[in-house]
């Protein structure tokens, strides 16, 4: 009987264990590497440091852009490209063009910044070339290199990694909305447009919830997208391709500055955490109130 | 009345495959850039960029790819490290989610609570005191720090326990009855039942370390026991001026993604990711 009681807690193990050591315990030893410098106790002067330091609010601002891209342009995407796969015209082509859409976002990271690279250069890049031979454009755009078009190129070859993913967890919600709501709406008299904004969109805001925070994590979070887009160690134009992660990693590996890289993470995962709140904090059920 | 709704319909449908076939360009495009430049000629790629079919197709960026790089092996050393980190997270999900949904005991809401609690844990900060940490174990240059994380994902566990939930109660009890012992009954019962959760976590995983970039960035110093977008990094960084090469190796290294995706099946494959969401 003691063995019965001790079972389950031996099943659970292996994660507290591990956790325990691979994620908690960095978790505490951060915490006193931002408190140090070279071993000795320095205080709070590396959040000092770190929280003064332009070239960091500089990322956090770039980072800040793009999470508005994500937001107001990857998801709204995301979200028309899930009621083209719920509507009644997609019919026996859903199961195949959702996994079309989804593709991207099974990609590897490098070879969407070696293919997007190509596209977006300045000098015979496709989408150049594409824009000069419509004649939407006289002169090239350098997507890469212009500070103004930095944060476009991102959210361009965000768009195109993203989309699917986020089209798919609204997929999950839009079916879980009875028809027959949409029905009775009809029967009132109301058009498409209404039935969207009025029924289906509120019932949406679960999912909304969810999409719009992994936007949120994941936009501070970009890494790699950036990395293999500009090439290594390059910071763009101005800083305009500097983005936490990256001036994390830089300040780790480049600068060999741990103790401010310890820092930097800890400023930025306190800054998702109220950014996060606030958004759940708007985004929360008004009625329940 | 009746025709002018048939004729709405059909303009309707119309518009609808249009825009369908507009995005669907869109998102394939980059992939068509991909398989063609990774056959056309230096020449021919900068002179007609925008030519899908190339005019002389040729093999030597697969030549250059695999001169340069040891293509094979970091191909190996990717499909080693993915299918471990699938086998890593199958077995700890599938241990951790059967001991949440098989017994009632002590703690247990606050426990899971916490396993939760973990994923709302922004990345960033582990990332310098875990590389000090793995350098003082001497796991700096092994694949030992691209293989934990998988096993202690929430996500993954949550997704299982979720599908392990549904296994009936009356199973495990008739089996408890007669004689087996919890473990013969996780395997024997628990996991065949919620097999398609667990493989829908293996399969994530497989793909997600596939794709790894940042990890490997950070841990592996040496061209051979690099991965394969680590090579493929290093080479589009060699070739600032030719991209025929990283376009072949990276055609190369979207093989096994497309056969799992061929495999499992698409509807499978989708459903499963979206299996979180609604209460995530």
């Amino acid at each position: 009987m003691a063995q019965r009681k001790v079972l389950p807690y031996l099943f659970i193990s292996p994660f507290f264990i591990l956790y325990g050591i691979f994620g908690l315990y960095p978790l505490i030893s951060g915490m006193v590497m931002s408190l140090q410098k070279k071993e000795a106790f320095v205080g709070f002067s590396n959040y000092q440091k770190v929280l003064t330091d332009g070239r960091f609010w500089k990322a956090i601002g770039n980072a800040a852009l793009y999470t508005c891209g994500s937001v107001f342009i990857i998801l709204p995407v995301a979200l028309g490209a899930a009621l083209m796969l719920n509507s009644a015209f997609m019919g026996k082509k859903k199961g195949f063009m959702s996994t079309v859409f989804f593709i991207p976002n099974v990609t590897s990271v490098i070879v969407a910044g070696i293919v997007f690279q190509y596209i977006l250069k300045a000098n015979g890049g496709i989408l150049n070339e594409i824009l000069l031979s419509l004649g939407i454009i006289q002169k090239n755009i350098r997507f890469l290199n212009d500070p103004n078009w930095a944060v476009v190129s991102i959210v361009i070859m965000g768009t195109w990694r993203y989309f699917g993913v986020n089209s798919l967890y609204f997929l999950s919600g839009l079916q879980s909305i009875s028809p027959d709501l949409g029905e009775a709406a009809r029967i009132d008299g109301a058009n498409a447009w209404q039935e969207f904004w009025r029924i289906k969109f509120p019932l949406l805001k679960p999912i909304m919830i969810y999409v719009v925070f992994t936007a949120i994590t994941g936009s501070f979070s970009i890494f790699g997208e950036v990395y293999t887009l500009v090439g290594a160690g390059s910071t763009g134009a101005r800083d305009s391709m500097l983005y936490p992660v990256i001036y994390l990693y830089n300040t780790m590996f480049r600068d060999n500055k741990m103790n401010e890289a310890a820092t930097m993470g800890y400023v930025l995962a306190v800054l998702l955490l109220v950014i996060t709140s606030i958004q759940r904090f708007i985004m929360r059920d008004k009625d329940e109130n | 009345m009746k025709l002018g709704l048939k004729r709405r319909k059909l303009i309707g449908s119309i518009l609808f495959h249009l825009a369908l076939v507009v995005i669907t360009v869109l998102v394939i495009y980059p992939f068509v850039i991909m398989v063609s430049g990774a056959f056309k000629p230096d020449m021919e790629m900068n002179r007609y960029p925008l030519r899908v079919i190339p005019h002389a197709p040729t093999l030597e960026h697969f030549q250059t790819l695999f001169e340069n790089i040891p293509f094979w092996r970091q191909f190996g050393n990717s499909t080693f490290v993915s299918v471990t980190c699938a086998l890593v997270a199958m077995l700890t999900n599938g241990l951790v989610a059967y001991g949440f949904s098989r017994f009632q005991f002590k703690g247990k809401k606050v426990l899971f609570s916490l396993v939760l609690a973990t994923m709302l844990i922004p990345g960033q900060v582990y990332m310098v005191p875990q590389f000090k940490m793995y350098q003082t174990f001497h796991f700096f240059g092994t694949y030992i720090p691209l293989i934990i994380p998988s096993a202690i994902g929430a996500m993954g566990i949550f997704l299982v326990h979720q599908i392990m939930s549904q296994v009936p109660k009356e199973l495990y009890e008739s089996a408890t009855i007669d004689g087996c012992n919890e473990f013969r009954i996780f395997l024997q019962i628990a996991v065949p039942l919620s097999a398609a959760g667990i493989g829908m976590q293996g399969v994530l995983t497989f793909m997600g370390s596939w794709n790894d970039f940042m990890t490997p960035l950070i841990y592996l110093n040496q061209e051979p026991t690099y991965t394969l977008p680590l090579g493929l990094m290093r080479l589009q960084n060699f070739y600032k001026i030719s991209y025929g090469a990283p376009l072949a190796g990276a055609l190369l290294s979207c093989i096994p993604v497309v056969v799992i995706l061929t495999l499992v099946g698409q509807k499978y494959f989708v459903n499963g990711m979206t299996a979180g969401a609604i209460k995530g």
